[in-house]
């Protein structure tokens, strides 16, 4: 049991340190509580292994409880609860379609000059809801249907948020680039 | 498909952003293929779509795990 244990971790565990660690930072935007989230991930994950399918998507797993442990542990701790602001999801629906063609409308080179702390710095500043699908799918390359396992909501609200959410970044990009004259 | 041809936002509607999820089913692909290869547009738009998430991923900076937490969690497992 022990072997088949340290088995999956170093095989299937340990590789997603990185990335579990990546997303705690941007969930936290704090290293130490970052490094905090990512152990009790681990250690949940020992601790409840047989409910994990060896071979199956490790990565997925490990998010989702990362998840959970940020939503009724850290959250609670912080008593800083964050939602989506309907009146401001509703506004940008608005804008959704002015943004995607400003979007389209940029020249190319602004994306080879603009730095990778701006397009980090942009992706902060969205509200948590749309933050988390960008991380998941944009930066880690999670498929639809597991970005909605991890965050436990339907396959069309992540396509709706995702949606948002991008068009959201394009326009907050669109604007730093117009800033530096692209 | 001729609606596709109407409006580059359905185009990226139904095109752009299932191709970027690997989500088309293998008709949809096909009906992607033929699209494209009849409206260089088209591609220009998925193309950009896919630039932009490509951008997103290869700029992002992400943060380096110190051996430390490695070492931390190990000990608490006994590993």
């Amino acid at each position: 049991m022990k072997d088949r244990k340290a088995k999956i971790f170093n095989e299937e565990f340990f590789p997603q340190i990185e990335a579990l660690n990546n997303f705690a930072y941007h969930l936290t935007y704090n290293q130490s509580d970052a490094e905090d989230l990512v152990q009790e991930t681990f250690l949940k994950a020992y601790r409840f292994i047989d409910k994990y399918d060896e071979g199956t998507n490790a990565k997925a797993w490990l998010f989702r409880i990362l998840k959970n442990a940020f939503i009724n542990e850290y959250r609670k701790k912080s008593k800083a609860p964050q939602a989506v602001d309907i009146d401001q999801a509703n506004l940008l629906k608005d804008e959704d379609e002015k943004a995607f063609k400003g979007f389209h409308d940029l020249r190319e080179e602004m994306f080879q000059n603009m730095m990778g702390d701006e397009i980090t710095n942009a992706i902060n500043t969205l509200q948590e809801d749309f933050r988390t699908v960008i991380l998941l799918c944009d930066v880690e390359d999670f498929t639809y249907e597991e970005i909605a396992t991890i965050l436990e909501i339907p396959i069309g609200t992540v396509r709706s948020r995702l949606h948002r959410a991008r068009n959201l970044l394009r326009e907050k990009l669109r604007k730093y680039a117009n800033t530096k004259g692209y | 498909m001729s609606n596709l041809k109407e409006s580059g936002s359905e185009f990226s509607k139904d095109f752009v952003s299932p191709s970027l999820e690997k989500r088309l089913s293998i008709e949809a692909k096909q009906e992607l293929a033929s699209e494209l290869k009849s409206n260089p547009e088209y591609f220009q738009t998925l193309e950009k779509d896919e630039d932009f998430q490509m951008f997103i991923r290869t700029h992002f900076k992400r943060k380096e795990v110190s051996p430390a937490l490695v070492d931390s969690i190990r000990a608490k497992m006994g590993m």
